[in-house]
């Protein structure tokens, strides 16, 4: 495989990009044994600068959900290119988005236009805090970078204390972690944000107990739908489980590859937001909300989460049964959903295992991650199953998981 | 007269479905119904809105165009980069290559992150700035996006707890008493300085190089927000328009002429640390807007278009303020800003705030009544004509005779 040029992209990139890339996941893709830089992308097969192609499982971190240069997406998003993408005030493209998501998602009542699932979360956050008049947010999981997300993470640097003593994480399925927070705390809580899959499914009873906790005490409950929404149903996490929140938030899929995401809710805390002050220049930008308009359209009339959950299904069978044969169940997990498998290890990181092995679990990721580039896979470990995907593509990823996890049972990391 | 049936139709459904539209006071006529609010399409100088009215623009998307609505070369290479793809799973060279020209351009860009709005990238720099000078607290002055560490120091700050309004403190433009007051009683608690450089006035001779001076000894980062300034004062935005260098400065707005991206740029020891950071947004490196950016820069990096901006301004103005003098409203009305981007003031005598109001929806709608897009702040493009120009100030005459009994 000819890596040269991504090679050198590396060592410019790394001078004038901090960290070599805006995206913060270029972890074992800058050592220049995989891709480091892609140019082009076709349905579920993606070029780097070296001209080699890959079959792509991470899908744009999971906003491809249909796959790349989609025909009518681009043909949407030329025809607003072509009369002004951005021009002043409003557009009735941002009612008939609203109204296609209406449609879709059983809490939206009404909405409100963000770029990334950053901004509205966020703006979630901020109106729960005004519609409650309290200060504490609890999370769940990753919701994006700003402060109160951040805080509490291992890369902390730049938050104000006063930040980091307002968020708090709790437990994913441990319910008496909140209830803990909430004595501590005094109640003084404006809302629960979480996210419904991310390694884990919700325990029985879970999300219900959450829900009613948070009416009873007047929290608002925060659904963050990003990676979720659109994938593992049509009308999000939210339907699948059958849970309504106050307020939820998506993006990612939402545009297929352009940037918009929303912030959908309940009437009575949404009309909130004539005293809570959101503007942003992009917000209303057509080119996004056009594609938006027609993959949700897709969506609506297509069972795209359906489809997409059976292919997924099809390969975490396989990865378990690989997993299995090579008895690496004690090490290796799959987590996630159907449409989004995460290639996960068990909690004893310092087992025995890797003790035998005297590998570190980074080791072991990196020899994954470079063992699918060998073999023209795109891969992060966190697989975006896209509707692209064809039986073939799925088979190839299986077969290589195969080999490899042939080879760290034999100790050839 | 315009007719705006359809605009008024769709304000009904709109209301009810996407909140928040009335928090621009000086927006309210575009939302009674009797000026446009949705809009088409645009070209040039010129938007349509959705009962085809075509009005003779100067919103220019707050400032988001610069060479003009819907720009054939940006578009062409927008639309080139759409048949490669929109968001990758790794990084584009694009960001390379746009990256290297704001280097270029601008003084103090030795390292560039991008972002999709303003807000965004004034964010990472308050963080980075925290980062690097383990304090908390930010003093600004001027409008710096939705985030709540700006958000705090205004009336706008619903929502944000009190604990972190402390954190954020606002000086006066152009006076650096307030700004050494304000350090004096934080003393080794200022994280950084943010700052527009030309809103509504000019810096006074020397404020800058004394703002910075101060900064320095304190060990305060110094952030240029160029969102507005970037591109349209200078090539190299107003840091080298002044000929001030800050550690950090953002762009936003006009830099992919109404594409979605922005840019934290600064110098490499500050940068270098925002690895350490976390700042990831899944659309940062889309590449659509990075392809129009790219080509946008090209296009900016021409002191000429600058000076064409500066020259057109200083003819309106000039106009402007002749009406202003025939109508005997000196007293009333003031303009103020940078030629590229002029800011109407209205000043009443009285302290009857609906009268103020009113009169400026009724300068609003009189002038969309004459098919101009006109909000109180005007930004001058690229392809504004002398013609256009001549027109608008025509247009301004007749709307201050019109409306002059309301001043007296």
């Amino acid at each position: 495989m000819k890596l040269e040029k991504s090679r050198r992209i590396i060592r410019v990139a790394k001078k004038i990009l901090p960290g070599g890339s805006t995206f913060n996941k270029t972890a074992f893709f800058d050592e220049g044994k995989t891709p480091f830089c892609l140019v082009k992308g076709n349905k579920s097969e993606v070029t780097d600068i070296d001209g080699n192609n890959y079959t792509d499982f991470m899908n744009g971190l999971g906003c491809n959900l249909l796959g790349y240069n989609i025909g009518f997406i681009n043909r949407a998003v030329e025809k607003e290119i072509n009369n002004g993408c951005l021009l002043p005030f409003a557009s009735d493209l941002e009612i008939q988005v609203a109204k296609k998501l209406k449609k879709l998602i059983p809490s939206a009542e009404m909405v409100r236009f963000g770029k990334n699932g950053s901004d509205v979360l966020t703006q979630a956050v901020k109106l729960s805090r005004y519609c409650t008049n309290k200060k504490h947010v609890i999370f769940g999981g990753y919701h994006g970078w700003h402060d109160w997300v951040i805080g509490s993470s291992s890369r902390s640097g730049g938050i104000p204390e006063a930040e980091k003593k307002i968020s708090h994480k709790f437990i994913f399925n441990d319910f008496n972690s909140i209830l803990k927070l909430h004595k501590k705390l005094n109640g003084n809580i404006a809302c629960i944000v979480m996210d419904l899959v991310a390694r884990y499914y919700p325990e029985k009873n879970f999300l219900k107990k959450v829900r009613d906790f948070c009416s009873k005490n007047k929290i608002l409950l925060v659904f963050d739908e990003i990676v979720t929404g659109f994938r593992i149903n049509k009308g999000g996490a939210q339907t699948f489980f059958k849970v309504t929140p106050d307020l939820s938030c998506f993006g990612k899929a939402m545009g297929n590859g352009m940037p918009i995401s929303a912030l959908v809710g309940k009437k009575q805390y949404m009309k909130k937001f004539n005293d809570v002050f959101y503007a942003m220049n992009f917000v209303g930008e057509k080119a996004s909300l056009a594609a938006a308009k027609v993959t949700l359209d897709y969506y609506l009339k297509n069972d795209v989460a359906k489809e997409i959950n059976k292919k997924g299904n099809f390969l975490s069978t396989q990865l378990k049964k690989i997993i299995k044969k090579y008895k690496l169940n004690n090490f290796i997990q799959i987590q996630g959903m159907s449409s989004r498998i995460i290639i996960g290890f068990k909690n004893n990181l310092d087992s025995d295992f890797l003790k035998k092995k005297s590998a570190d679990i980074d080791q072991i990721v990196r020899f994954m991650i470079q063992t699918f580039a060998e073999n023209k896979i795109l891969c992060n470990l966190s697989v975006f199953i896209n509707k692209s995907h064809s039986k073939k593509d799925l088979t190839k990823f299986a077969k290589i998981f195969d080999q490899i996890c042939y080879k760290i049972s034999n100790s050839k990391v | 007269m315009i007719r705006l049936n359809k605009n008024k139709l769709f304000l009904k459904g709109y209301k009810n479905l996407i909140p928040g539209t009335k928090i621009f006071d000086r927006f309210d006529p575009f939302m009674i119904g009797q000026t446009p609010y949705f809009f088409k399409k645009g070209k040039g100088s010129y938007s349509w809105d959705i009962d085809n009215n075509k009005y003779l623009d100067f919103h220019m998307s707050l400032g988001s165009i610069i060479l003009g609505y819907s720009h054939e070369k940006v578009n062409h290479s927008a639309k080139k980069q759409l048949l490669k793809g929109m968001t990758f799973s790794l990084m584009n060279d694009l960001e390379i290559e746009t990256a290297r020209k704001m280097i270029k351009m601008i003084p103090s860009a030795e390292m560039v992150r991008f972002g999709k709005n303003g807000s965004d990238v004034l964010a990472a720099g308050v963080r980075l700035a925290r980062y690097i000078t383990k304090r908390d607290k930010v003093i600004s002055c001027g409008w710096h996006g939705i985030h709540d560490w700006s958000l705090a120091n205004t009336s706008r700050n619903y929502g944000i707890p009190n604990e972190i309004k402390k954190l954020s403190l606002k000086f006066e433009f152009n006076n650096i008493e307030s700004l050494h007051n304000l350090i004096k009683k934080n003393k080794n608690e200022v994280a950084c300085i943010v700052m527009d450089l030309c809103a509504k006035y000019y810096p006074k001779k020397g404020f800058l190089n004394e703002v910075k001076k101060i900064a320095k000894k304190n060990k305060i980062l110094l952030i240029f927000d160029e969102i507005i300034t970037g591109f349209r004062l200078h090539p190299g935005g107003a840091q080298k328009y002044f000929g001030v260098t800050p550690d950090l400065s953002c762009f936003g707005k006009g830099l992919a002429n109404g594409f979605p991206l922005s840019a934290l740029v600064g110098k490499k020891r500050y940068m270098r640390k925002a690895n350490d950071l976390f700042y990831s947004l899944t659309f940062a490196g889309e590449s659509i807007s990075l392809a129009a950016g790219s080509t946008a820069l090209d296009i900016y990096n021409d002191l000429k278009l600058s000076k064409e901006l500066e020259n057109k301004g200083n003819y309106l103005i000039n106009k402007l303020q002749k009406a202003i003098d025939e109508n005997s409203l000196n007293d009333n009305i003031k303009i103020y800003g940078m030629p590229c981007r002029p800011i109407i003031e209205i000043k009443h005598y009285s302290k009857n705030l609906s009268i103020k109001k009113t009169l400026s929806l009724n300068l609003i709608k009189d002038f969309a009544k004459k098919k101009i897009l006109y909000n109180g702040s005007i930004f001058i493009c690229k392809t504004h004509t002398l013609k256009e120009l001549n027109y608008m100030s025509l247009i301004f005459n007749e709307v201050l005779e019109k409306n002059k009994k309301y001043f007296k």
